[in-house]
Formats: C-alpha cells, sequence, structure tokens
C-alpha cells in the first residue's frame, strides 16, 4: 500500500515536470502567420511601386552605356602583366585622398547605377572625349553627389551637364540625390546612435537588478508617469521583468563572476 | 526616365520618410540610453563583472565600428594603437591605485564620468559628420583614446575590487582560524 502510493506520487511528480516543460505550440502558429504577413506586405508594398513605375516609365528605352565601346576588354593569361593606361574619375569628393600603400582593384561601380545623371554624364564624355576637359567632366561627377551647387560650376561645367542630362541644375530638388546626400552624413549617425541605444538598452534589461525604474527614470523627461506605469504593467513590461529574472540569465550572471575572481585570484597566486 | 529610375525615384521618397524617423528616433532617445549606459556604470551592486563587461563589449563594439565607418577613411591604421594605448594606461593606473582605491562606494562615479567624456567625444564627431566637416581625425583620435581609457578603466577598476574583496575574504578567514 505504501509502496502503490508512492509510486503514485512519484508518477505525479514527474507529471508536473512533464507538464511544466511542455511547449506552447500556439506559439508556432504566431510566428508562422506574423512572417506571412511581413512577407505578403513587402511585396505588395514593392510590387505596387513597381506596376507605378512600368507605368510611368512605359515606351522608354533605356540608354546604352557608351563605355564598353570606348574602353578595350582587358584579359591577362596567367602570370601576365600588361601596363594600360586610362583616365579615371573620383566619384566621392568627401573622401580623402588614395595612400601608395592602399590596394587598387578594378570593378565595376553600383554608383553608375544608382546615383542619377552620372550614367549621362560618363556617356557623353566618352561620345565627346575631345570636347569636354578632364577636370570639367570631374566637377560634373562630384555634382552629381549633391553636395555642389549649380552657380558654384563654371559655364564649361554647366554647358556639360546640360548637355549630358539635357537639364538645367538637374540635381536640385532630386529626390534619389537628395537621400544620398542625406544618407551619406545621417546615415552613420543614426546607425550608430540607434545601435547604441539598442544595445544599452539590452545591458540594462539583462543586468541591472530593477531594469524597469531605471529606464522609467530615463524617459520621464519626456513620457508622462502615467503612460511609463502603465508601460511597465504591460505585457511587454512583463517580458522585461521576466527575462531579467530568469534563472539561466542568473547562472550567467553568476558564473561570469566566479569565473573573473578565479582568473583575478589565480593571477595573484602567481605573483606569490 | 526608365523604369528603374522611376523605381528609385519613388523609393527614396520613403528612403527620406524611414531616414526621417531614425534621425528623429536616435535624437531623441538617446539621452535616456546615455542615462541608462551612466545608471549601468555607476552601479556598483549586483552582478557587477557580468554588467561591466557586456559594457565594455558594448563601448569596444560601438567605437570600432563608427571609425570603420568609409566617412573617415583620414583616421588610417593608427586608432586600433591609440585605444590599446588608451587601455593599457588606464588599467595600470587603476592597479597601481588599488592599495588606496575605494571600493566599498554604492555608486562609482569615476566609471561613469569617464563614460560621459566618451559619449561627449561621440555626440561632437557626429555633430562635425553632420556639419559637413570632413577632417575631424584629431577628433576621432581623441575619441578612441576615450573609449580606450574607459574600458580600461572599466577591467582595471573590476580587477581591483574582485581582488580586494577576495583579499578581505581572506584576511578574514585567517583572523577567523
Amino acid at each position: 500500500m505504501r509502496l502503490s502510493s508512492a509510486r503514485g506520487a512519484a508518477r505525479n511528480c514527474h507529471e508536473a515536470k512533464g507538464s511544466r516543460k511542455m511547449m506552447d505550440i500556439s506559439l508556432i502558429s504566431k510566428i508562422r502567420k506574423v512572417i506571412l504577413w511581413v512577407i505578403v506586405s513587402v511585396t505588395a508594398f514593392f510590387g505596387v511601386i513597381a506596376v507605378i513605375s512600368l507605368v510611368i516609365s512605359s515606351g522608354v528605352l533605356k540608354q546604352p552605356m557608351q563605355y564598353q565601346k570606348v574602353v578595350p576588354q582587358i584579359r591577362l593569361n596567367p602570370g601576365e602583366r600588361k601596363i594600360v593606361e586610362f583616365e579615371s574619375f573620383c566619384l566621392d569628393n568627401s573622401r580623402g585622398g588614395p595612400r601608395s600603400t592602399d590596394a587598387y582593384s578594378l570593378m565595376s561601380t553600383p554608383a553608375i547605377k544608382l546615383r542619377p545623371y552620372l550614367r549621362e554624364i560618363f556617356d557623353e564624355y566618352l561620345s565627346h572625349p575631345s570636347r569636354w576637359k578632364q577636370s570639367d567632366v570631374q566637377q560634373a561627377v562630384w555634382y552629381t553627389e549633391g553636395r555642389k551647387k549649380w552657380d558654384s560650376l563654371s559655364p564649361e561645367q554647366r554647358s556639360m551637364i546640360e548637355t549630358a542630362t539635357g537639364k538645367e541644375d538637374p540635381v536640385s530638388g532630386h529626390p534619389v540625390v537628395f537621400l544620398n546626400r542625406m544618407t551619406s552624413a545621417f546615415g552613420v549617425v543614426v546607425k550608430t546612435n540607434l545601435l547604441f541605444i539598442f544595445i544599452v538598452f539590452v545591458i540594462v534589461v539583462l543586468t541591472l537588478p530593477s531594469p524597469l525604474a531605471v529606464m522609467e527614470r530615463g524617459l520621464l523627461w519626456m513620457v508622462g508617469s502615467r503612460l511609463l506605469r502603465k508601460l511597465s504593467e504591460s505585457r511587454w513590461g512583463q517580458v522585461i521583468h521576466t527575462l531579467n529574472e530568469h534563472p539561466y540569465l542568473n547562472r550567467l550572471r553568476l558564473h561570469t563572476d566566479v569565473l573573473f575572481t578565479r582568473l583575478v585570484f589565480r593571477v595573484f597566486s602567481r605573483r606569490r | 526616365m526608365g523604369f528603374t529610375e522611376v523605381y528609385k525615384h519613388i523609393l527614396s521618397y520613403f528612403g527620406i520618410g524611414f531616414l526621417g524617423v531614425g534621425i528623429l528616433l536616435s535624437i531623441v532617445l538617446i539621452i535616456p540610453a546615455f542615462y541608462w549606459l551612466f545608471t549601468a556604470l555607476a552601479h556598483n551592486k549586483g552582478a557587477l563583472v557580468f554588467r561591466r563587461i557586456l559594457v565594455m563589449l558594448a563601448v569596444m563594439y560601438i567605437s570600432f565600428s563608427y571609425s570603420r565607418s568609409p566617412s573617415f577613411y583620414e583616421i588610417a591604421g593608427w586608432w586600433k594603437t591609440v585605444f590599446l594605448a588608451g587601455f593599457v594606461l588606464a588599467f595600470i593606473v587603476h592597479f597601481l591605485r588599488m592599495d588606496i582605491a575605494r571600493i566599498d562606494r554604492r555608486r562609482d562615479r569615476a566609471l561613469a564620468w569617464i563614460s560621459a567624456v566618451w559619449f561627449g567625444l561621440l555626440i561632437f564627431s557626429e555633430a562635425l559628420l553632420v556639419s559637413w566637416a570632413t577632417y575631424q581625425v584629431w577628433v576621432l583620435y581623441f575619441f578612441m583614446g576615450s573609449a580606450g581609457i574607459l574600458c580600461g578603466s572599466i577591467t582595471g577598476r573590476t580587477f581591483v575590487q574582485t581582488a580586494r574583496r577576495k583579499i578581505n575574504e581572506t584576511a578574514q578567514a585567517v583572523a577567523g582560524q
């Protein structure tokens, strides 16, 4: 009788442990739904823009690039060396001058496809190389970055750009050029700052004893205390709290402390 | 305009919008993020080693990825040496102050102030970058030096605190015997 009751207790205990470890399968279907919706939304977003672009641009043929006609293909056999002289242009005015130790490689650049009017300027120069000076073409190339003002260009440089693009001051107000210009300046800053914010947020959640209180104090200058209280009592607040007090995380913190203490102790033991 | 040009043209408007949101978010949230970093470094209780190692890795990752961005071509390869020099110097200073350093304070303000210098230089460098100041190599070297000093101080301070705690424990155990 005692034996059977003991077995029953053991089975109950085992079942209890099993139920604690059971996985919530409903989460998988939720994740599947989210992934599906993200894919459909992204496809619809880019698809609608593609259709609009197709309608607007219908009937316009892509201008062929003249580059291949003017510059011969360079083919090298194994161990062969060739000296080829050619003109080159700097695409980025803000970069420093190349050093003698820098490695060079000949490769196609996405700037031709991405930067507006660059292709037209090179096409014009390669079609009429004797008509334009290399320095004027270089200024025109830098102009496509959007940092040079139309008024700062010489009449020859303006004439070169007008002939190539068929427009006066074509870069002004162009959204692609504006975005490129803004991204080259703000891109690094935004990336660094958002990365910093995210990493510090993770550090606070994982390492401080009461992360929600610290976060509230940090956000208090711009968000009302009632909203902050609501946020901390919401599901996200609970997730942060649960994560902060997770037993695995506690074990990791403890092990790191112990390992570091052992390392320090070993260093001092050797010194003796 | 061809298909690709029109496609890029329309997408760029969304890009400008996303970039604008990113700029706003980074301006608004950078202040609480700095307060969180300040608090995380100043807090002198709990899982100290774990927290400080994570902060050190974060500082290193952000500093390195920022300096390696294409806008700072002129910084060349010496920033690693500057970082390392700052790290070693800060570690040695903390190590040599081991016997006089006060480790029992509730808040470690020294580390927090060094992090404030590092953060200030980062923001100053970002402001120069946004205002099209192309040549800011000295600011970058100061920034990397401060990153090295911060990381060295974090390591040194934690090392000293752990050693002192261990020594105190050993002394108490010997006295108990």
